[in-house]
Formats: structure tokens, C-alpha cells, sequence
């Protein structure tokens, strides 16, 4: 009976305010929607972390018709010269830093290019020769590049030495800065969220005045007084986790799965049901929100 | 059933308390009524009861339990033994007539069929058995506060307290109401009610308890009260916002009287010359 008189309050009280109630599903609803961004980033660069950091390789540029490094100031790479890294390779000095070496020819090269710039017209202009051949090496451990970059910087033949580990750090670099970016809209956004809770909260309460002095008088206890207000916060907030939740759940399938994967054909994507572990975390932060905001507003401005 | 020891009471620093040093039980059952001019601290009493307002100094007891004991966690509980009604009725306009009444069993979670079952009751007690269905605004204002009354009575409180119930109301209107109290009054409840209506008072003919700037001043069995009747120049009196037709009584505008320079009053004593 309880239980039923504060379902009908809360069912009068979201009817009553019904334009602050869509305003803070709203703005909770894009709040956590950039939270869920920031989160699905951070997935995102986990799950590229645990692609690349397995396969993470040094290059060995060899010298070829385009490079214009001094070291390759007599031209193109020569047999010899390849022969000599591949010796330099598997030196006692080397070895025992290196899992794996792979020759990659400029054919290989031209294949590998035409494969990850599918979807760019850039591939059409790119010829064989204008691409180096070159040792792909993975390491024992991947911070030891500094090794392979003394041995052969200057060996003859090679053009130059990649760590291709840092090119994706400046990636990731990027994308955590994104996530800073979103989360710090998001933080915002949080802080607007709880604000307009509180005040709609306030509102309604000031708006119930007769009946909280009513109840009050009669001897209702605080939970009978308070909790038809706290939920109206807290469902509004839960509403708009929800629609966050499916907003991420769209990027993730939408942008993510549909546009990027299909355009980074070499990048792994997140799938889009990853994203739906995050729903939850969203809802419980957007309820833990409305309810402290609220309940807050209540203790200030609702004399129990 | 209620017990004041000593009890002071200031909202601030600056003016004199409301109350000081108040001394008074009003046994069980009993019917009181509290009497004396605007702001001579009537309402400041009820509220002391009610633990809505803390007193300064001294003790209120309230059945036996002394309220400054009781803790805010405990206070909706206390406040069920105690009804209240007040001058303004305070309805929910947008229920009915039963639905007022039943707000105040709801609201502490009592059932359904207990609500079916008591509501009529409280209703047929107070007259109002066949304006059930109806809004407060479709009642007169003694059916409004008959409702007021029944829904501060519904959950059985020991103690009801009444804060000018009749201020809004004309004189006949405000004899049914007296009549409703008067029976509430002898079904067990004791009833405290501030009143400035001296023709009630002097009807009943209760227990009276004269207050004046925050002290007892007098408190007989089965009195009488005569307001003291200042001499104000008309304009004065054409300002009384009480709202009751009582020409015959010149009263004192709103505002705290100042004790030092309070118009002169006629003796009180001889009161019974008030008709009713
Ligand atoms: N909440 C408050 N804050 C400050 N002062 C108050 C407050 N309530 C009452 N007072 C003061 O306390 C004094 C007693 O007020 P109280 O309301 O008890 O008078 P009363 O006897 O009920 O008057 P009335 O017949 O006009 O209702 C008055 O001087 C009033 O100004
Ligand atoms: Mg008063």
C-alpha cells in the first residue's frame, strides 16, 4: 500500500514536471553518451594494443631508387648488401635480440600497401619501385630498439630503421587525448546534469508543498516524504542511461563496425557487442548521480 | 498528556521570547482552550507540542515522553499521536473529500481496506457521509474544515490540536464545529485549541488558558474570555484581516502589541456581557 501510494506520487510527479523531466533525460542522456565514448576509446585502444604489441616490428628500410638518405648515396640496395644484413641478422650480437626476421621485397611491399590503402585512391599511384624492400623484424622485447637501430643505421644498404611501435603510440597519444576530451564534456555535462536535477527536484518539491506539510503532519515518515522525489531524479537519470547506453551501442555498430572497420581495414576494431558491457556501468552512474544530487537538493530545501 | 515545565521559548536573540517560562499540563481528555491577542504565543505553544519548533529552556512533555527525547528519526512517529488543524484547512484541492481523509492513512502505509473501512467512519463523524465525492472547492468553509478535522483525526490520535479552526468561519458555521471537537473531545481525545472567537469560548465553557506576550496570565476551569476590546480609531479597525464578521469587537491590528504601550482594556471580569 506504501508502495503503491509512492508509485502514484512518482507517477503524478513526472506528469507535473514533465519538461524538466525530458530536459534532464536529455542532458544525463548526452553526458553519459560521452562517457560511454570515452569508454568504448579506451577499449578501443586495448584492443589494438593486444593486436599490435604481439606483432610489433622494426623495419629495415633497404635503399632503393626514391630514398635519398646519405647512406644510400650509391644507389639502390646491391645483393651483398642485403646478404650482409641478413648475416649482421643472425650475428651472435643480434640474435639473441630478435623472435623473427622477414624479408619483405618491393613486390611484397607494393601488395602489402595496395592492401592497407584499399579504400584510398592513393594505391593506384604507387609503383614498386618507388616502395623499399625491407627486413620486418619482431623482437624478444619490443622496448630493445635502440639495439637494432645502433647496429644498422649505418650498416651500407639500409635506408633507414622504423620502430613501428612508436607510430602507434602517437595513435594511441591521439585517441587518449580524445578520451580526455570526452570525458572533460563529459565532466560538464555531469556537473549540468546534477544541477538540473537538483533544481527539478527543488521544484517539485516546492510545488508539493501543501501535501509535504500534510504528510509531515500526519507522521509520514522521510522515506514516504523523500522517496517519491528521489526516484523521479533517479528514473529520469535511468531513462537517459538507457538512451545513452543505446547511443553508444549505435556508435559502436553504426561508426565503428559499419564505417571505420569497413574504411582501416589493417586496424582491429572493438565489436559491437563490447559496447554492451558498458550500458550497465552507465545506468549505475547515471542513478548514482540523481540519487546523491537529489537526495542532496531534498535535505536542503525539504524540512522532514 | 501534555506538560510544559518552565518552557521559553525565542525565535531570536533580538525580541522578547515568544514564550517564557510556561508552566501548564492539560491532562487526558481534556478540553483547553488557549486564549490572548495576536503574537502573545498561542500558535508558538501548538508548535512546541508538535516538536516542530525547539524549546529554548524547560521541558515539553507530550504523553509522558519528553519531546526533546525523541529522536528527528522518531518524530513522524510522535506526530501520529498528535492531530492538527488549522485555520486555513489545508486540503489538497485536487482530491475529494475521501481522498483528503485517505492522504493520511496512505501516506503511513495503512491498507486498503483499512482506509474502505475508516474513512466513512471519520466522515459520518464529522457530518460529511454524503459529500464524499466532492472537491474543497465545491464545500463551504465549515465543510472544509470538517474535512480538515476528520482527516487529522482518521489515525486516532491521543491529542488533537486545533490552531483557530473557526478563524475563517461565521458564527454558526463555527458552532458546528465546536460540536464536532466537543464530541471528538468526548470520545477520549484531548483537544487543545487556540482560539481568539471569545463567543466560543464563552459557549463551551472549558478550561480556559489566557496567554499574553509569551505568559500564562490566567487559567480557569470552565471560563470565559472577553478579547480585550482597545480603543483604535476606525481606520484601524476597518484593517482587521481576521475575516470574521464580528463588528460588535474592536480588535487590534496585525503586529506584535507592544506591552508599554497597549491601549488601555476593560476589565475583563466582565465579560458575560457578550450575548450567545
Ligand atoms: N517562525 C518565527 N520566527 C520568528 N518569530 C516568530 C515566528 N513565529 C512566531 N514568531 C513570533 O513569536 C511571537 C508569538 O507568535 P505566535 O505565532 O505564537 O502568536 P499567536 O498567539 O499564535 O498569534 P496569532 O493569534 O496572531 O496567531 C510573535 O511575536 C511572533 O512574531
Ligand atoms: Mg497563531
Amino acid at each position: 500500500m506504501r508502495l503503491a501510494f509512492i508509485l502514484s506520487e512518482i507517477g503524478g510527479g513526472l506528469r507535473r514536471n514533465l519538461s524538466m523531466v525530458i530536459s534532464v533525460v536529455l542532458v544525463t542522456c548526452v553526458s553519459l553518451t560521452f562517457v560511454g565514448t570515452a569508454a568504448l576509446l579506451q577499449m578501443q585502444i586495448t584492443q589494438m594494443k593486444g593486436f599490435w604489441y604481439d606483432k610489433v616490428q622494426v623495419a629495415i628500410f633497404l635503399c632503393s631508387d626514391t630514398s635519398n638518405a646519405p647512406n644510400c648515396a650509391s644507389g639502390p640496395a646491391t645483393a651483398e648488401q642485403k646478404a650482409g644484413i641478413q648475416t649482421l641478422l643472425n650475428s651472435a650480437a643480434v640474435k639473441p635480440y630478435i623472435k623473427s626476421s622477414v624479408f619483405e621485397s618491393q613486390a611484397d611491399a607494393l601488395k602489402h600497401f595496395r592492401e592497407q590503402f584499399a579504400n584510398s585512391p592513393i594505391k593506384d599511384t604507387v609503383t614498386a619501385d618507388q616502395l623499399p624492400s625491407s627486413f620486418r623484424i619482431s623482437l624478444v622485447d619490443p622496448q630493445k630498439y635502440q639495439i637494432i637501430n645502433e647496429t644498422f643505421s649505418a650498416t651500407p644498404g639500409v635506408d633507414s630503421v622504423i620502430d613501428q611501435r612508436k607510430l602507434l603510440e602517437s595513435l594511441f597519444t591521439f585517441m587518449n587525448a580524445a578520451s580526455v576530451v570526452a570525458i572533460g564534456i563529459a565532466a560538464l555535462m555531469i556537473v549540468c546534469a546534477v544541477l538540473l536535477i537538483a533544481t527539478t527536484i527543488r521544484l517539485s518539491a516546492q510545488s508539493r508543498q501543501r501535501e509535504i506539510g500534510i504528510m509531515r503532519l500526519v507522521g509520514a515518515s522521510k522515506t514516504v516524504i523523500q522517496l517519491p522525489f528521489v526516484l523521479e531524479g533517479v528514473i529520469a537519470a535511468a531513462v537517459g542511461a538507457l538512451l545513452a547506453s543505446a547511443a553508444v551501442w549505435a556508435i559502436a555498430t553504426f561508426f565503428v563496425q559499419g564505417f571505420l572497420a569497413g574504411q582501416f581495414k589493417d586496424t582491429p576494431f572493438i565489436a559491437a557487442n563490447q559496447a554492451l558491457y558498458i550500458g550497465p556501468l552507465l545506468l549505475i552512474l547515471g542513478v548514482a548521480l540523481a540519487a546523491i544530487s537529489s537526495s542532496v537538493s531534498l535535505r536542503r530545501h525539504l524540512k522532514v | 498528556m501534555i506538560r510544559f515545565e518552565n518552557v521559553t521559548k525565542a525565535y531570536d536573540r533580538k525580541s522578547r521570547p515568544a514564550l517564557e517560562r510556561v508552566t501548564l499540563e492539560v491532562d487526558r481528555g481534556e478540553f483547553a482552550f488557549l486564549v490572548g491577542s495576536s503574537g502573545s504565543g498561542k500558535s508558538t505553544f501548538l508548535k512546541l507540542v508538535l516538536k516542530e519548533t525547539r524549546a529554548d529552556a524547560g521541558a515539553v512533555y507530550v504523553a509522558g515522553q519528553n519531546v526533546a527525547n525523541v529522536p528527528s528519526w522518531r518524530v513522524p512517529k510522535f506526530r501520529r499521536g498528535i492531530g492538527v488543524v488549522f485555520q486555513d484547512f489545508r486540503l489538497l484541492n485536487n482530491k475529494t473529500v475521501f481522498a483528503n481523509v485517505a492522504y493520511a492513512m496512505q501516506v503511513l502505509g495503512k491498507s486498503r481496506s483499512a482506509i474502505r473501512r475508516e474513512v466513512p467512519d471519520v466522515l459520518k463523524l464529522v457530518g460529511l457521509e454524503d459529500k464524499e465525492g466532492r472537491k474543497p472547492t465545491e464545500l463551504s468553509g465549515g465543510e472544509q474544515q470538517r474535512v480538515a478535522i476528520a482527516r487529522a483525526i482518521v489515525n486516532k490520535p491521543g491529542i488533537l490540536l486545533a490552531d483557530e479552526p473557526t478563524g475563517n468561519l461565521d458564527p454558526t458555521t463555527s458552532v458546528g464545529i465546536m460540536n464536532i471537537l466537543d464530541r471528538i473531545n468526548q470520545n477520549g481525545t484531548t483537544v487543545v485549541m487556540a482560539t481568539h472567537d471569545d463567543d466560543i469560548v464563552n459557549t463551551m465553557r472549558k478550561r480556559v488558558i489566557e496567554l499574553e506576550g509569551g505568559h500564562i496570565v490566567r487559567d480557569e476551569a470552565r471560563a470565559q474570555y472577553t478579547s480585550m476590546i482597545p480603543i483604535v480609531p476606525a481606520a484601524a479597525a476597518a484593517t482587521d484581516d481576521d475575516g470574521a464578521p464580528r463588528s460588535r469587537r474592536a480588535r487590534l491590528s496585525q503586529g506584535e502589541p507592544d506591552p508599554d504601550v497597549l491601549p488601555p482594556r476593560i476589565e475583563r471580569k466582565t465579560g458575560n456581557e457578550v450575548a450567545r
